[in-house]
């Protein structure tokens, strides 16, 4: 099958009798996120050569500046990227201190971060939204991002009053401070139930974050007998307990509740043979790349030299490996 | 990011290239981020020696803009080395007169980032980037004819009705409301 000639979009023609075929995309499609055109070639359902052209929703911030006052422009920035906001709010800021040679008082830089980093989260969850929308994962995942992004716009729209557009940076700090127990909820942003056992009790946590539900699995990952303990005492009838951690005591643990209730303790850190035959197999295809796991080899002379340095790298060290020829 | 002198860059260039013109270019302001200036002609040459000096290895131009001097224009690049963690330097490259004379050597064959920015100069500042790939408008439509961002650039007068005027745009509603009630009055 061949296509007639016909006029190319691009500057060089696709030659008489090309394979190829050049369709315009945009500027008004769904798929483009916002007004924007791209001239695509096409061979079959490949994309051989694409060239984006916009402009056809062009607001000229800098022409607009030019009859503003410095002040002025502060809430274009926030529309520059309907995701991040205050990340531009602060990036014009911090442009027009270094002109002025305006200081930034500490606490106010302090709270900047705090709101840059807070807008870049949830930028990037919206972003990991749309990017599965586009790929054809429809509106679900969009709609997951958007439900964990209302947090973070819930902050904002408690310390700035406005969810998005938010004009929040001034010359020389922020608009105003936070807001009372606005660091806390921060904090608690992302998770719904925490618990420190050394100030609670694990089973009035329990209590406060999954109500009459209880939990049915747990991960002791300690290796302490406290953490255990707390485990089969609170979780429900039938649970499974994963037992990640290293013991260094032989821990206590009631056994009638462990009989009585049906749990179900899963050790971990050993293995049997055939998933032994099955790791080889795994790393052998290249299935399991074990390479970024190391975090230093030494020959077998240094062995001595290999254990100095597990000492001295600390939490910094994975694995260390001593090659024997 | 590591900064990196202009000072330090301008000698390899010296050392590397001793017939290009290149010189520090203060700023005044007290971010005092000092640029560098090269001649236009001899711009390709060192643009190619900072992106490919084993030093240097400034391997990325984050942003490339305009500026209207009213005498001449300039087109600033701002670079960064990705592999050396070090930057920004601003390359800074001037035309002639410019009425006549607004053309520099583009550096999109260097840096290909430069690509739409240097055509978004063109298309705003009206800076020719002799060698660019693809220099048409990029952001105005085709048969736009003027420079929006030079200084001597006049809006026109696209009226655009207002509920509140105040200080000069009530002149300018009066004006335009003055036409209206002229052009009606002709049409009956």
């Amino acid at each position: 099958m061949s296509f007639p000639p016909h006029t190319s979009l691009f500057n060089e023609g696709n030659g008489a009798g090309a394979q190829t075929l050049d369709v315009s995309l945009g500027p008004q499609h769904p798929s483009t996120h916002g007004v924007f055109r791209m001239n695509v070639r096409l061979d079959g359902e490949t994309i051989v050569k694409l060239q984006p052209v916009f402009g056809y929703l062009h607001r000229n911030h800098e022409k607009l500046a030019e009859r503003n006052s410095w002040l002025g422009s502060m809430p274009y920035t926030d529309r520059l990227d309907y995701l991040c906001p205050i990340t531009n709010n602060w990036a014009y800021a911090v442009a027009v201190e270094k002109l002025a040679g305006i200081e930034v008082p500490e606490r106010a830089e302090y709270i900047r971060v705090i709101v840059g980093e807070l807008t870049r989260l949830q930028n990037h969850t919206v972003f990991l939204g749309f990017i599965l929308g586009d790929m054809g994962g429809w509106g679900s995942a969009l709609m997951y991002a958007f439900r964990e992004r209302e947090k973070i716009l819930d902050l904002f729209e408690e310390l700035t009053g406005a969810r998005m557009m938010v004009n929040y940076m001034r010359f020389g700090g922020v608009r105003c401070d936070l807001p009372a127990g606005w660091l806390e909820k921060a904090r608690a942003c992302e998770i719904a139930g925490t618990c420190n056992i050394a100030a609670g009790k694990l089973a009035d946590a329990v209590q406060r974050t999954f109500g009459k539900e209880g939990f049915d699995v747990a991960f002791e990952a300690v290796g302490a007998e406290g953490a255990l303990d707390d485990a089969v005492q609170n979780i429900n009838k039938g649970g499974r307990i994963v037992v990640l951690g290293v013991f260094g005591a032989r821990p206590r643990v009631d056994m009638s509740i462990v009989g009585d209730r049906e749990l179900c303790l899963i050790g971990t850190l050993m293995y049997k043979h055939e998933d032994y035959e099955q790791a080889v197999q795994w790393i052998a295809s290249g299935m399991v790349r074990t390479e970024p796991l190391i975090t230093r080899h030494f020959p077998f002379e240094q062995y001595a030299e290999a254990y100095h340095f597990i000492e001295k790298q600390g939490d910094k060290t994975l694995k260390v490996m001593v090659d024997v020829n | 990011m590591i900064s990196l002198s202009p000072e330090i860059v301008l000698q390899r260039i010296q050392d590397a290239l001793p017939k290009a013109r290149v010189e520090i270019l203060n700023n005044p302001s007290p971010s005092g981020q000092h640029a560098i200036l090269v001649h236009r002609e001899d711009v390709l040459e060192v643009a190619g020696l900072l992106k490919n000096d084993p030093e240097l290895l400034l391997d990325y131009a984050s942003n490339v803009s305009g500026v209207d001097y009213s005498d001449h224009l300039e087109a600033v690049y701002h670079l960064f080395s990705i592999a050396k963690k070090h930057g920004p330097i601003t390359l800074k490259v001037r035309t002639g007169d410019r009425a006549q004379d607004v053309s520099v050597p583009s550096l999109t064959p260097i840096w290909k980032s430069a690509d739409f920015q240097e055509r978004e100069a063109f298309d705003l500042f009206g800076i020719r980037f002799e060698g660019h790939p693809d220099l048409r408008r990029l952001l105005m439509w085709e048969e736009f004819t003027d420079f929006p961002m030079r200084k001597d650039y006049v809006a026109p007068d696209d009226y655009e009705y207002e509920p509140t005027p105040h200080g000069s745009i009530v002149q300018k509603t009066q004006a335009h409301s003055k036409q209206a009630s002229a052009s009606s009055s002709t049409n009956a």
